[in-house]
C-alpha cells in the first residue's frame, strides 16, 4: 500500500483513476469479453467479478499500474492474473506467488500485444500435479468445444491456442482476410455468448 | 509436463491471450457489436464506482494493520510519567554509551523528554520488529 508515493514509473491512485475514467468505451467492452471468457470454469466467480477485482485491486494500489501503458492491457493483465490463480486454487493447487503464467521476458506489466512465448511461473510449475493438469486439459478442451464452430472456425482456434496470431493464422489456414476477419467476428461473438457456468462450478 | 512440454494450463493460456489480442484488433464498432458508446461507459463507471469503495475499505484495513504496531506506543508515552521518561533515557543512554549530558536532560521540557522516549520506543520497537523478520542468526 502506498509503494506508488516511491516509484515514478507507477501511477499514482488518483492518477489510476482518471485513467480507468477515459478509459474507451471499446476499451471497456474488450475488457468485458476478455474477463467474460477468463472467467469460464472458475468457481463463484463471474467476468464482472473479475474486472471488479481488478479495477479495485489497481485503485487500491495493490497492483501496478506502469506509467505509459494502455489502460486496457494493464486491466487485462490484471484479469489475467487473478482468473489464473483462482483457477489453479480452485483446483486445489498450492503456489506461493501471485501471478501464474508470466512472459519469458518480462512480468505482470509486460506489454501484451507482443507475441512473446508465455511460459509457467517455477512455483507454478512445481503446482501443477497431475490432477492439475488433468483439470486444466479439461478446461481447456470445455472452451475450445464452446468456441468451436465450423472447420474455419476450429482451425483458428486451434492455431491461436498454439500461440499464432494473424497473419500467421492466416498463412497456416489459408484463409483469406475476409474469411479470417469472418471467423474473428463469429468467435466474438460466441466470447459474448459464454456464461460463467462452466462444468465444475 | 517437464522440459519443453507445453501444459494444457499454458495451452489455456494462449487460447485466452490470443482472443484479448484480436479483441484489440477488431475495429471499435465491431468490438460494441451494436451497443452504444454511452451504455457501455454507464457501466464501466458504475463499475469504477463499486471499485473505489471496495478500494477504501482496502487501504482502510491495512492503514488499521498499520496502526496495530504504533497504537501501543502512543498508549505508553501517554502512561509515562516525564520522571520516568527521564529515568529510561539516562539509563538507555549509558547502556548504549550515548553522549546526553544529565544536564541537558534536565533542560528539556516534559514534553520534549516524552517525545524523545518516544522515538526511543518506536526505534527498538523497529529494531525488534527487524531481528523478528530476519530470524536468529546462524
Amino acid at each position: 500500500m502506498g509503494r506508488e508515493d516511491h516509484d515514478p514509473e507507477r501511477l499514482s491512485t488518483e492518477e489510476v483513476g482518471r485513467a480507468l475514467e477515459e478509459m474507451e468505451a471499446a476499451d471497456w467492452k474488450r475488457a468485458e469479453r476478455y474477463a467474460r471468457i477468463a472467467a469460464h470454469g472458475l468457481q463463484g466467480m463471474d467476468g464482472e467479478d473479475l474486472l471488479n477485482q481488478a479495477c479495485t485491486l489497481l485503485l487500491a494500489g495493490n497492483r501496478r499500474f506502469p506509467r505509459g501503458k494502455k489502460p486496457v492491457r494493464v486491466l487485462r493483465n490484471a484479469v489475467r492474473s487473478i482468473a489464473s490463480n483462482a483457477r489453479v486454487a480452485g483446483w486445489g493447487a498450492h503456489t506461493d506467488g501471485d501471478v501464474l503464467v508470466e512472459p519469458e521476458h518480462d512480468n505482470e506489466d509486460a506489454d501484451l500485444s507482443d507475441d512473446a512465448p508465455r511460459r509457467l511461473a517455477p512455483a507454478a510449475r512445481n503446482a501443477i500435479t497431475p490432477e492439475v493438469e488433468a483439470l486444466a486439459r479439461e478446461e481447456f478442451e470445455a472452451v475450445m468445444a464452446l468456441l468451436k464452430g465450423d472447420g474455419a472456425d476450429n482451425e483458428v482456434l486451434e492455431a491461436w491456442a498454439c500461440g499464432m496470431r494473424g497473419a500467421e493464422v492466416m498463412e497456416i489456414t489459408g484463409l483469406s482476410a475476409t474469411d479470417y476477419d469472418a471467423a474473428r467476428k463469429r468467435l466474438g461473438r460466441k466470447i459474448d455468448s459464454l456464461t460463467s457456468e462452466g462444468r465444475k462450478s | 509436463m517437464s522440459g519443453g512440454t507445453t501444459s494444457y494450463l499454458e495451452q489455456l493460456d494462449r487460447l485466452l491471450d490470443a482472443c484479448f489480442a484480436e479483441l484489440e484488433k477488431m475495429p471499435d464498432a465491431d468490438v460494441l457489436a451494436g451497443e452504444s458508446v454511452q451504455s457501455v461507459k454507464e457501466r464501466a463507471m458504475k463499475r469504477l464506482e463499486r471499485a473505489r469503495f471496495a478500494a477504501g475499505r482496502l487501504r482502510l484495513a491495512a492503514a488499521k494493520e498499520k496502526q496495530k504496531t504504533v497504537t501501543p506506543l502512543r498508549a505508553i508515552s501517554t502512561a509515562v510519567s516525564p520522571g520516568d521518561a527521564r529515568r529510561y533515557i539516562t539509563r538507555v543512554a549509558q547502556d548504549r554509551e550515548h553522549t546526553l549530558a544529565a544536564r541537558d536532560l534536565a533542560e528539556m521540557s516534559d514534553e520534549d523528554v516524552l517525545r524523545l522516549y518516544q522515538q526511543i520506543r518506536e526505534l527498538e520497537a523497529e529494531d525488534s520488529k527487524r531481528d523478528d523478520d530476519t530470524g536468529p542468526a546462524s
